[in-house]
C-alpha cells in the first residue's frame, strides 16, 4: 500500500483540531439552537455549546504544548470551568474523560486515539444516573464505537478514526428521532447530538488539512445537512426518519 | 377570590367553579391552582404530588447524583432512594404560584453553579407542564458531592 507516515496526534495537531471544532461549531451553532427541544426547549443549545468549547480552547490558543496530554488537560479544565447549560456540562465531562485517557501520552496512536474517544463517552455517561439515550450521551458512544473498530483495521490513520467518530456521531443523530419521543414528536433530531457530531466534524476537517496526513478519499464522504429534512417535514415520524435515512444514502 | 375554608393542612386549595371559568389564564391571577373545579368534580393536585414530579425531574438532570433528605443527619447528607424522592423536595404554594426546594447530591468533576441552574430550569419547565401552575422559585440546595463510580 502507499506508504503513510505513521503520524500521531500530538500537541498543536489537537490544538488545530480543537480550533477546527470551534470555527465549525461557531459557523452551524444557530441552527443547533433551532433544532433544541429537550430536556427544556428554550433554544440556546447551540449557544451553550459554542460558549463552552470557547472556554476550552481560550487557555489552550496560547499554549505551544507539544504533548497531547497537555492539551487535553487544557481543554478539560477550561471546559468545566466554562459550561454552559444541560449540553455544556455533558460536554465538559466528555473532554475531562478524554484527558484522563491521553495522561502522560506525548502523542496518540489512532488505536489510542478511539480508546480515548470512548473513555470520553464513559465518562459522560458516568455522570448520570438515568441516562437518555437519543441525547448527546448516545451520539458520545456510538462515535466512539465506531472510533474503535475503524482503529482495529491494520491501515488504520488518524484521519481513518476520526472519520469513522464523524460517521459514527452522525448516524446516531440521525437515529435518535427513533430513541426520544419528544423529537419525533417536533421532527428534529438531537440538539446536543447534533453538536458533537459538529465538532468532530471540524476535527475531521482540520486533520484533513493539516499536511502531515495523507488522505484516503474514499473515508471522506460528501456530507449534506442531516436536518433540514427532517424539520422541514417536522409532522410524523415515520416519514421523517424515512426521509432522514434517505439522505444519509445520497 | 381562594375559598379560605377548603385550604387543608397539608396546602391544597379548592377552587370555585364561577373563578375557574373566568380566570382560566395562568401567568395572571391564578393564584395557587393546585385545585381546580372542573364540570364533574374537583381536581385537586397535592403538594406531595408536585413534590415527586419535581423530584423525579431533578433525578433525571444531568449531573445530580440524587436527592437528599432535607437538613442534614448528624451533619451528613443522606442519599435518598428513588422512591422517596420527595422527601428532598419541598414544595410551598405562595401568592404567585409554586416555590420548590430541591436538596440534591452532585457528581463530583462538575461545574456546580451551572448543574444548579440546569436543575432550576429542567424543574420548572416539568413541573409547569406537568401541573400547569406557574414555578416562580426553585431553590437548589447542594448538600454533598459525590465521587463518580468507576
Amino acid at each position: 500500500m502507499a506508504s503513510r507516515r505513521p503520524v500521531g496526534v500530538d500537541g498543536p495537531l489537537f490544538k488545530q483540531a480543537l480550533l477546527g471544532s470551534l470555527n465549525w461549531l461557531a459557523a452551524n451553532h444557530e441552527e443547533v439552537n433551532r433544532l433544541n427541544v429537550f430536556p427544556v426547549p428554550d433554544g440556546d443549545t447551540g449557544t451553550n455549546m459554542l460558549l463552552t468549547l470557547q472556554s476550552a480552547v481560550e487557555d489552550i490558543k496560547e499554549s505551544n504544548a507539544a504533548e497531547v496530554s497537555k492539551i487535553a488537560k487544557l481543554a478539560s479544565h477550561g471546559s468545566l470551568m466554562g459550561a454552559r447549560g444541560n449540553s455544556g456540562v455533558i460536554l465538559s465531562q466528555i473532554f475531562r474523560g478524554f484527558a484522563r485517557a491521553v495522561e502522560g501520552k506525548s502523542s496518540l496512536t489512532p488505536r489510542e486515539l478511539a480508546a480515548a474517544f470512548e473513555e470520553a463517552a464513559n465518562a459522560a455517561y458516568r455522570a448520570v444516573n438515568k441516562p437518555t439515550e437519543g441525547t448527546i450521551l448516545t451520539v458520545a458512544r456510538e462515535a466512539g464505537r465506531a472510533a474503535t473498530t475503524a482503529a482495529g483495521d491494520v491501515e488504520a490513520s488518524v484521519p481513518g478514526v476520526i472519520a469513522a467518530a464523524a460517521a459514527g456521531a452522525r448516524a446516531a443523530v440521525l437515529k435518535t428521532p427513533s430513541q426520544l419521543q419528544i423529537l419525533r414528536d417536533a421532527g428534529v433530531v438531537d440538539a446536543g447530538g447534533f453538536g458533537l457530531q459538529l465538532i468532530i466534524e471540524g476535527m475531521l476537517k482540520t486533520v484533513e488539512e493539516s499536511e502531515s496526513f495523507h488522505i484516503d478519499t474514499a473515508a471522506t464522504k460528501p456530507r449534506r445537512s442531516p436536518w433540514t429534512c427532517l424539520r422541514a417535514g417536522g409532522a410524523t415520524a415515520q416519514s421523517s426518519s424515512s426521509r432522514a435515512t434517505a439522505s444519509t444514502s445520497t | 377570590m381562594i375559598d379560605k375554608d377548603e385550604m387543608s393542612t397539608s396546602g391544597q386549595l379548592t377552587w370555585n367553579v364561577a373563578e375557574l371559568y373566568h380566570g382560566l389564564s395562568m401567568a395572571s391571577k391564578t393564584p395557587t391552582a393546585l385545585g381546580q373545579a372542573q364540570r364533574w368534580g374537583r381536581i385537586e393536585v397535592f403538594t406531595s404530588a408536585v413534590a415527586a414530579i419535581a423530584g423525579h425531574a431533578a433525578l433525571s438532570c444531568y449531573g445530580v447524583t440524587g436527592m437528599s433528605a432535607r437538613g442534614l443527619r448528624d451533619g451528613v447528607a443522606e442519599l435518598l432512594r428513588r422512591e422517596s424522592v420527595d422527601r428532598g423536595v419541598e414544595v410551598v404554594e405562595v401568592e404567585s404560584g409554586l416555590a420548590i426546594d430541591l436538596y440534591v447530591i452532585v457528581q463530583y468533576g462538575m461545574r456546580i453553579s451551572e448543574v444548579a441552574h440546569n436543575l432550576q430550569e429542567t424543574v420548572k419547565f416539568e413541573v409547569e407542564r406537568a401541573v400547569n401552575v406557574p414555578v416562580v422559585e426553585v431553590n437548589v440546595n447542594v448538600q454533598g458531592v459525590k465521587e463518580e463510580r468507576r
